[in-house]
């Protein structure tokens, strides 16, 4: 990676005097200067700059003195090994953890020690670092974290493993999270914070930094029962909460007057969750079975089921206190899917679903309850499919679909992830034919991570392009001809 | 009230005038629509159409910047609206990302000219895809493939140029 740019040059061949560029500025009048990107102002070169890794942005330090110094106000500061052209190494140990050198830490954090050493520090929209490093190296980490207080980031990830979660096997322990540096500080700008792999010890008394932050994002976050519900009395601003596998959370209270979506992913421990927030609209939960107490949740409306065994989903929907507007529901396994149709009481005000499909395999015999939901379903204007499949030849399908069906209010479907599956492509149709009112049908190709599909292998973009192509095509010619007119089909 | 569309005329830099309807310039352009809004008192009793001077814009990128607000602030030609979305990642394709692309899909100076005239209309949404583009190109480009790119002079002394490259090490 680092050949791929030239070597400091070392003869003044390339070099021309400053004095030529000026003369051929002043003739901008008549002749247009070819340097028409130089005439840019600084703050539009700086946005450009912006756009581009810090390291691609700080290169272009050495083409003109009018570029120099630019990158020093670039406004997204992400730093990981793919900034510095780093690799990922390739031996890991039994658990996948990282068998880093202390060689390879030792060159991020000297990369990135002159990087800040240079940048200019002002008003950050994004600082971000990405690597797995450990309490080894706390002191350097706590300097970074300063460095985004000082500089106002808005928005602060350190995420102490690789981009797949892996962390550093240095028998050290994860690094305390600063705290204290949020502490009696003035205009900070904090608004979204996202923490990997540290720990939370001690909350000081004043944490003032947080008092903007809206959204908190805490993923193998060692941080018990009480540290969290006193820091989240300190974010007065908080509307979105994020935790997953945070195992040292037992007893969950959430007691939050602005917190609008909860989300809880995997937290091993955790026994009880107790939510008190008059302004929670969404509560998603995944992991083992928990008791749930919901003290005060007026406008909870919006669940998120993810579980691995159906009853738990069942007990999550039997106890859910308000009536359900959107319901997300990953299918655990196929044939037990139908005993939740059993509850379809508490979809008769339902007005968007979304379901949350794993198509490794034939899903011929079990399709059909995607349209006996909808069936028990009768206001639910849009149906979200997230799938995550793969690819498999087109076949005939003869799928029982039920008799006098129709989806009277669905006016959206939008399918994520198609791979032109023939189920779906059989479900379509068929929803197709039945839905009266009809307005759109997105077809998407791409598939996203969802929290209930863990696209397992990431997948590589030849492939997904391979499955994106085949997806579209399949789209274009066995659905797109019965669209009807009225039905506006986007494919993507 | 009235029921017939409004439409406003744009005079570029070089004096030709383009029709746009005003719903869709007032949505797209912050600058036009503030021209709009501080006409709109003295125009409220007179059928007379406005013609607003686009002093920094000429004819030629100033009927790109039209295609590209009719393709993207048009609600009826808009395919999906953005809600359509609530599950697109940031990368995601959206049905106007081949548009998009072919729109940038010009040679530099054009492109710079967009960049310009998106800053100066206000359209935040052709700004950032026209800055995208122009970081795109310097993407993945060694130095003299930029400057050969842009026709940047490097104008540092030796001197200068040693110690640019020696305080920026760590990037190469």
């Amino acid at each position: 990676m680092d050949s791929a740019l030239p070597p400091p040059p070392d003869s003044a061949d390339a070099c021309i005097p400053p004095d030529n560029n000026r003369t051929s500025c002043n003739a901008q009048q008549h002749v247009q200067s070819p340097d028409r990107i130089s005439s840019l102002p600084d703050g539009i070169l700086i946005n450009i700059l912006s756009l581009m890794t810090v390291r691609e942005a700080a290169v272009t330090d050495v083409l003109s003195t009018r570029w120099r110094h630019l990158w020093e106000s670039v406004d997204h500061l992400i730093l990981d090994m793919h900034t510095f052209g780093m690799q990922v190494p390739p031996n890991s140990d039994n658990h996948g953890n990282l068998d880093f050198s202390n060689s390879e830490a030792t060159t991020f954090v000297r990369k990135v020690n002159e990087l800040l050493s240079h940048h200019k520090g002002n008003k950050l929209k994004e600082f971000k670092v990405e690597f797995p490093l450990s309490s080894a190296h706390a002191s350097e980490l706590d300097r970074w974290v300063a460095f985004a207080v000082a500089s106002h980031a808005e928005t602060l990830t350190l995420s102490l493993c690789d981009e797949h979660g892996r962390i550093a096997i240095d028998h050290r322990e994860a690094y305390f999270f600063p705290l204290k540096q949020f502490s009696d500080v003035g205009g900070c700008q904090l608004h979204v914070l996202s923490l990997y792999e540290c720990i939370f010890e001690t909350v000081p008394a004043n944490l003032s930094g947080f008092s903007c932050l809206y959204s908190l994002s805490l993923c193998n976050v060692r941080v018990v029962d009480e540290v969290l519900l006193s820091i989240m009395s300190s974010c007065n601003a908080l509307c979105y909460l994020y935790l997953r596998s945070c195992h040292k959370l037992i007893d969950l209270r959430v007691s939050h007057a602005q917190l609008v979506n909860l989300e809880v992913y995997s937290c091993g421990r955790l026994r009880n969750i107790s939510i008190h927030a008059e302004k929670l609209e969404s509560f998603s939960y995944k992991g083992r079975r928990v008791d749930i107490e919901y003290e005060c949740v007026p406008v909870l409306s919006k669940l998120g089921a993810y579980f691995g065994i159906l009853k738990h989903t069942l007990d999550l929907l039997d106890n859910f206190p308000n009536k359900l507007k959107v319901l997300t529901l990953h299918f655990p396994s196929r044939c037990q899917v139908s005993r939740i149709l059993q509850h379809n009481g508490r979809f008769a005000v339902l007005k968007e679903i979304t379901l949350c499909i794993k198509m490794r395999q034939s899903w011929k015999n079990s399709i059909r309850i995607v349209a006996l939901i909808l069936q028990s379903a009768p206001l639910v204007e849009t149906l979200n499919l997230e799938v995550c499949g793969n690819l498999r030849p087109l076949k005939m399908l003869k799928i029982r679909w039920p008799k006098n069906f129709t989806a009277a209010s669905l006016r959206t479907i939008r399918i994520g992830g198609f791979s032109g599956e023939s189920e779906l492509v059989h479900l379509l149709l068929f929803l197709l034919r039945r839905s009266p009112v009809l307005k759109t049908l997105v077809i998407r190709t791409h598939q996203v991570r969802h929290p209930a599909l863990r696209i397992s292998e990431i997948e590589r973009s030849k492939d997904a392009a391979l499955r994106c192509n085949y997806g579209r095509e399949v789209a274009q010619t066995h659905l797109a001809p019965n669209v009807p007119a009225t039905v506006k089909l986007s494919i993507m | 009230m009235a029921s017939e569309k409004k439409v406003v005329f744009l005079r570029s830099s070089d004096g030709e005038a383009f029709e746009v309807s005003e719903e869709v310039i007032s949505a797209a352009s912050v600058t036009i629509k503030g021209m709009i809004d501080e006409e709109s008192p003295s125009r409220a009793d007179t059928a007379a159409t406005t013609t607003l001077a686009i002093p920094n814009v000429t004819a030629a990128t100033l009927s790109r910047v039209l295609h590209y607000v009719n393709k993207h602030f048009d609600a009826a030609a808009v395919v999906g609206r953005p809600d359509d979305y609530i599950f697109c990642a940031p990368g995601d394709e959206h049905p106007l990302a081949r548009f998009d692309d072919d729109f940038v899909d010009v040679d530099n100076d054009t492109l710079i000219d967009l960049v310009h005239a998106a800053e100066y209309l206000h359209i935040k949404k052709l700004f950032d895809l026209t800055c995208k583009a122009v970081a795109d190109k310097l993407k993945g480009r060694t130095i003299d493939q930029i400057r050969e790119t842009f026709g940047i002079v490097n104008d540092y002394t030796v001197e200068e140029e040693v110690e640019v490259y020696r305080e920026n090490s760590w990037a190469f």
